[in-house]
């Protein structure tokens, strides 16, 4: 396997297809973020950490366990719960061993258990269906790129973004579009950016 | 029976009609964006997504309130996401199998149903709270509401994209056709289908809303501050009157 | 029929026994109200159903307890 099929899937993940902008998942955490710096970071290393584990642990379920007893109909359920119990495990392994990760990232992992960015990722990496192009276990590989890909491009935006509140708050908007509603028009406008890089893959 | 429980009991057709303009989730609570910016670039989409919250909501309201007594404190939450996925995987075979094209354009949307932030939030804030009908009327109110919403945004959308607005081509009606069909119409953005658009749209209509409520907040806080400082002026009124009185008394 | 339902039941089982462990580490002290402030306000999270700005519910408390003070005042 070349190394460029692993180029292609980060930049395709996060840049050309970018979770947040092009696909839609995982807006709430995006409207919620905050004006600081700080927590965006936490948040995104959160999200990137359960995103990777995540999507290897049910792409294994699935192709190893699932798909070869034609049992498909249940991934749903078994997903979802399966990225709520990794999220609980991280948490407590956070607890236990290092306090201050914990303060960081680990106060927003309750948030992103109910994240449609994981399943959603989990769900288009089944959708991308890797095994029919590169056999079941390299697909993997291509896989926790992706994720890791599509987690890279989730921390871009959501930086950025919270880079921007900081600034709006000392702009005069209108009392009719504070909060939600010029937060939407500016993510819209970074999606008409994020457009132009279609169709360089 | 206290006082104020009878606050707290809303009739049936107040707890339906909540969802609309209230309480909208969409508009006002701002739960279940992800659907709302992905699946909107028509109407009939919006409105197949809509009915199939609908469905789930009212399901899953209903169940929970049922079995709330019998599930420990503990595991209320996974619980309430066990069952939520269940009936989500019931609705999307069924889904598969009477309506293809709208399972193919709702796409991974469909599953994803499960963590909307939508129905969650009903289970944990209402149905564990409240009787099995009370728990289904908020259910449907509140699915009425998002689908309404949804309908909004697709409406505009595709209105704004294409001029026209599609039926029958998603959802098994049987007949296919357009409606409001705006002949040579030159002013078809493209944009509008497309991301992009999703979030100015929303953007937009976000703004009205808040517009509106933000109007009845600012009479109702006004009317309060002029109460408070009539009550302020009252008072230093009697307390003049009364100093008068007592120096009137002491000379 | 059998295996799937063993499948969900064990992963059920194992996504509970992961809650209750969860919940029994205690956290550690000075995370209690980072926690609070980062649960409500990203509005995803179900427990924060109405979202609500801390700094109106100053405001709501301020006004009561002006009401309060006037009333008594009378």
């Amino acid at each position: 396997m070349s190394i460029t099929v692993f180029f292609v899937a980060i930049i395709s993940s996060m840049l050309i297809n970018n979770v947040i902008l092009l696909r839609f998942l995982g807006i709430c955490p995006f409207l919620g973020v905050s004006k600081k710096t700080e927590t965006a970071v936490g948040m995104s290393a959160a999200v990137m950490f359960v995103m990777v584990v995540a999507s290897i642990v049910t792409y294994l379920l699935y192709y190893y366990v699932l798909e070869p007893n034609g049992i498909t109909y249940i991934s749903t359920i078994a997903f979802i719960l399966i990225i709520a119990s990794l999220v609980q495990l991280v948490e407590i392994f956070l607890k236990r061993v290092s306090k201050k990760l914990y303060k960081s990232l680990g106060i927003y992992l309750p948030l992103i258990t109910t994240n449609c960015a994981i399943l959603g990722v989990a769900e288009i990496i089944i959708a991308n269906n890797y095994p029919s192009d590169y056999g079941v276990l390299q697909g993997l590989y291509v896989a926790a790129t992706t994720a890791f890909g599509t987690a890279l491009g989730f921390a871009l935006v959501i930086f950025a973004f919270s880079s921007i509140r900081e600034r709006l708050d000392s702009a005069d908007v209108p009392e009719a579009w504070k909060g939600a509603p010029i937060s939407l028009v500016i993510a819209g406008i970074m999606a008409l950016a994020f457009l132009g890089l279609g169709g360089i893959v | 029976m206290a006082k104020g429980s009878k606050k707290k009991e809303m009739s049936r057709l107040a707890n339906l009609t909540k969802g609309f303009f209230k309480e909208n989730p969409i508009f006002v609570f701002l739960l279940g964006m992800c659907p709302a910016l992905a699946v909107t670039s028509t109407v009939e989409t919006g409105l197949g997504m809509g009915l199939l919250v609908i469905i789930v909501l009212t399901m899953s309201n209903t169940v929970i309130s049922l079995i709330k007594n019998f599930i420990p404190e503990q595991v209320k939450i996974p619980s309430f996401i066990v069952i939520i996925a269940t009936f989500v995987t019931m609705i999307e075979m069924v889904t598969q199998a009477f309506a293809p094209a709208l399972y193919e354009a709702l796409g991974i949307f469909l599953p994803l149903i499960v963590v909307n932030c939508l129905i969650l939030g009903r289970a944990e804030a209402y149905a564990s709270k409240n009787g099995p009908i009370n728990s289904a009327i908020d259910g449907f109110g509140m699915g009425l509401g998002f689908t309404m919403a949804l309908m909004l945004i697709g409406f505009t959308r595709e209105v704004l994209a294409t001029g026209a607005v599609g039926y029958g081509v998603y959802l098994p009606l049987g007949v296919e056709g357009s409606i409001i069909n705006i002949d040579s119409y030159i002013l078809a953005m493209d944009v509008f289908v497309g991301p992009a658009g999703g979030f100015i749209v929303i953007g937009l209509w976000l703004a009205l809303f808040q517009a509106f409520s933000n109007r009845k907040e600012r009479i109702k806080a006004d009317t309060r501050k002029r109460w408070i400082e009539e009550k302020k002026r009252e008072a230093a009124e009697r307390k003049r009157k009364k100093a008068m009185k007592e120096a009137g008394e002491a000379s | 029929m059998w295996l799937e339902i063993g499948i969900v039941a064990a992963i059920v089982v194992l996504y509970i026994a992961t809650f209750a462990l969860n919940k029994k580490t205690p956290i550690p002290e000075d995370c209690l109200e980072l926690i609070d402030e980062a649960t409500c306000g990203a509005c995803n999270n179900y427990s924060c159903s109405v979202k609500q700005d801390f700094s109106t519910i100053k405001e709501d408390l301020h006004e009561q307890l002006e009401i309060e003070q006037l009333k008594e005042d009378n």
